[in-house]
């Protein structure tokens, strides 16, 4: 018990330490306010692809129908409408679009022309370049314009089989009419559904939740060349580093947690405290672990830089780049984030706890004894 | 002036002290650069087959004939950068691996889903998968597969529909050949839909090439995550320090510049060998950026050296604004993060909203990108450029007034 209450006092002493400090409030602050700035922001259009949209006959009800879909649907393109074939071009021109599609004036020929021969110009896209994305949305643009071309599938294949009337009342008979997708977590929840601005402020907060135990290993060392704590027997002092790590990491925790919240990314709170749990004695170890590997102030700092790098690459912060899992098991903030999609095995994660306070614990000793202490 | 001089001289020292440990890192950065490369391209195998597979499991009723036909017809379909691996698997196994993260996620097929829909009966497919933080690319994944959804949907309604008139209308014919000979039919146009479209590349206002915007992105990403490299020679300083070398003689503008010109010096020459060895890695592993062979080197050189000092000289100001080393040390990090994400480091700031865009391009890493790109297009840039030497300015007229605030209170 006595042990206990040390403890508490003596991370008490040491978080009062760090709030004293008016930069580390502040970015306590900012951590909330960037969300709460954020969240604002939330219903704008933000897309991967913006797409000016121009029909050269306005009036084929088929175009319309087509164009309609496009404009009324949520997804990563962002379909305006241009006034007219040269005006959609020149938004691709001038930058203020990524692509241009305009619909041929015979859209129903064109897309009958395809039926029968396996090509038929329907749409001509206009780009500056040809990239991945855009590649891609051209196939939202072929969804959009499959139901006319499935309609006269439909009706060719029926028509060559005999001369086929009261089509329409056969074709979606039984059509279910619902998604017939639904995305799930492995436990069993739904995956929300988020914006580009706001997704990935969970991983930015792991990782500067990482950042806090490692900016506290860099205090550690001057702290250590001032003598600040050397009154304490060497045992104890061994401790100091680790618990100022803890320190540092906490109130950032709760802090990260708050602002999930306020901007509505929190998931249930029961995992979030999970998650969170696991990753503040992670961070506080992962720093430690470093700093023992680290024989100079310069070196950990250095470092620091190259960690924050790796770790916005790597762990799928922005984007899930799926490379060099070995490395990206090395940092916690990869298996916080994994743990918050409910993709870790708990086992695997209590594991890597488990190897990291063994690894800790083995180079504090190391260098202790390197130190002759 | 020789107070000045011994000064500047004395923390030249201290900043080049770091230049080692700082290239150090780098070089580690590199090599870890470089085993992403030779890995990718050793996972990958050729050029040509340069897709990122995608694995997918799937569980449940697979029994019947058609679902196996539209599984294999998604293997085949080209979507540019993924190609698509499907492994029937048993529940447990496929939840287990993507635990291990070895699939990206599982569909779970309900018990019989194909003679359901044929009655016109909705059992969704289940798709599960890791919810991560990187949306962009989870996004895009759960827009396809939608989209392939509503592909399947809308050709499931022809087919049921043909099966319905065979049976109504033509007795002599095999309502379900009809069927499945249709939906081949179906699969094949599926298969040519590119030919549905004209592609028309136009000359537009000159934009930089995906790897140019990128090679901004990350030179201006680096210079602000460097400034943590630099918090032993910045962070943490004696606050008393100043004040007693101005009762020494050196006054605190001599201190302030010869403060900064030490840690631009430092930054400019980490940068400088960066480049140095970066250029030749990037030549190896063919990454062109046409850009920087068109553009005018003394102009790009002196550009990109203004835009390195103004970032200096917003993180020197950070450092002061911050009271201890973790505080410091944070709000770098936080800095970093702040910018480059509204500055379009990240992602690129077309993404964003209009608005957010504006606020994007008003901070100084949107200047430095703003900068950067005119001048990698060869475009006239005075506006930019006096932009970026307005805010090195005031950032160090802030520092000069900092300290002269906190002299007065001493």
């Amino acid at each position: 018990m006595t042990g206990f209450r040390r403890f508490i006092r003596w991370y008490g002493l040491l978080t009062k330490r760090l709030l004293r400090h008016g930069a580390y409030l502040a970015v306590l602050v900012l951590m909330v306010l960037l969300a709460l700035a954020l969240a604002q922001f939330k219903g704008h259009d933000s897309a991967a692809v913006r797409v000016a949209l121009a029909l050269e006959e306005p009036q084929n009800e088929a175009a319309a129908a087509v164009a309609q879909r496009l404009l009324e649907q949520e997804s990563l393109l962002r379909v305006t409408m241009a006034d007219s074939p040269e005006k959609a071009r020149e938004a691709v021109r001038n930058g203020s679009a990524d692509a241009a599609w305009i619909f041929s004036s015979d859209l129903d020929g064109a897309l009958s022309q395809f039926v029968r021969l396996g090509r038929g110009l329907a749409v001509t896209v206009v780009q500056r370049e040809e990239q991945v994305l855009l590649t891609l949305s051209r196939e939202r643009l072929f969804v959009a314009l499959y139901p006319e071309l499935s309609h006269e599938l439909f009706g060719a294949y029926l028509a060559e089989q005999a001369g086929a009337d009261e089509l329409a009342r056969y074709y979606s008979q039984r059509s279910v009419g619902e998604k017939m997708l639904r995305f799930e977590t492995a436990d069993g929840e739904s995956v929300r559904e988020g914006t580009l601005l706001l997704a990935p402020l969970r991983g930015m907060y792991y990782v500067l939740l990482v950042y806090a135990a490692l900016a506290a290993g860099l205090l550690s060392y001057r702290e250590e060349r001032a003598g600040v704590f050397f009154a304490l027997p060497a045992r104890r002092r061994r401790y100091v580093p680790l618990l100022s790590a803890l320190a540092a990491v906490v109130p950032a925790a709760l802090v990260a947690l708050l602002a999930l919240y306020a901007c509505s990314l929190a998931l249930p709170l029961s995992r979030e405290v999970a998650v969170l749990l696991w990753l503040m004695p992670a961070a506080a170890l992962f720093a430690e672990l470093l700093r023992c590997l680290c024989p100079r102030e310069e070196a950990y700092g250095a470092l620091g830089a190259v960690l924050s790098l790796a770790m916005l690459l790597l762990c799928p912060v922005f984007v899930d780049l799926k490379l060099l899992q070995p490395l990206q098991m090395l940092l916690p903030p990869y298996w916080a984030l994994r743990a918050a999609g409910g993709a870790a095995s708990p086992g695997a994660m209590i594991s890597y706890l488990a190897a990291l306070a063994l690894l800790c614990a083995a180079a504090v000793r190391l260098r202790q004894k390197r130190r002759g202490l | 002036m020789r107070g000045a001089g011994t000064y500047l001289k004395l923390q030249l020292k201290r900043a080049l002290r770091l230049l080692p440990w700082m290239l150090g890192v780098t070089l580690l950065l590199l090599a870890l650069a470089a085993l992403t490369a030779l890995l990718l391209r050793a996972t990958r195998g050729s050029e040509d087959d340069a897709r990122v597979p995608v694995q997918v499991g799937i569980v449940g009723d697979l029994e019947d004939d058609h679902l196996g036909d539209a599984l294999k017809l998604l293997e085949k379909m080209d979507f540019t950068r993924f190609s698509l691996h499907m492994q029937p698997m048993a529940e447990e196994e496929a939840r287990a691996a993507l635990l291990r993260g070895e699939i990206d996620g599982y569909a779970r097929i309900p018990e019989g889903f194909v003679s359901a829909l044929a009655r016109g009966e909705h059992r969704p497919v289940v798709y599960v998968t890791a919810q991560s933080g990187a949306d962009l690319a989870a996004q895009l994944t759960r827009q396809l597969a939608e989209a392939l959804s509503e592909l399947v949907l809308e050709t499931e309604n022809a087919v049921y529909g043909a099966q319905d008139y065979a049976a109504d209308h033509l007795p002599d014919k095999d309502a379900d050949e009809l069927g499945t000979k249709l939906a081949l039919r179906f699969m094949l146009r599926a298969l040519d839909r590119e030919k549905l479209f004209a592609l028309e590349l136009v000359e537009g206002e000159a934009s930089l090439s995906f790897a140019a915007y990128y090679l901004c992105g990350v030179f201006v990403l680096f210079l602000m995550l460097w400034a943590i490299a630099a918090t032993p020679l910045c962070a943490g300083r004696d606050r008393e320090l100043p004040a007693l070398l101005r009762a020494r003689g050196l006054s605190l503008a001599a201190q302030t510049a010869a403060d900064f010109l030490s840690y631009a010096l430092l930054m400019l020459l980490a940068l400088l060998l960066t480049g140095l060895l970066a250029l030749p890695l990037l030549a190896h592993w063919s990454i062109r950026i046409p850009e920087l062979a068109d553009a005018c080197a003394p102009r790009l050189l002196g550009g990109a050296v203004s835009v390195a000092l103004m970032l200096c000289a917003v993180s020197f100001l950070l450092f002061e604004l911050s009271s201890g080393t973790v505080g410091a040390v944070l709000l770098q990090f936080f800095n970093a993060l702040l910018q480059g994400l509204l500055a379009g480091c990240f992602y690129p700031a077309s993404f964003y909203p209009a608005a957010l865009r504006r606020l994007g391009e008003a901070l100084p890493a949107g200047l430095a990108m703003t900068r950067l790109r005119a001048l990698l297009l060869g475009q006239p840039d005075a506006r930019a450029a006096g932009a970026v030497w307005a805010v090195t300015l005031l950032a160090g007229l802030a520092v000069w007034l900092l300290r002269c605030g906190r002299r007065e209170r001493l």
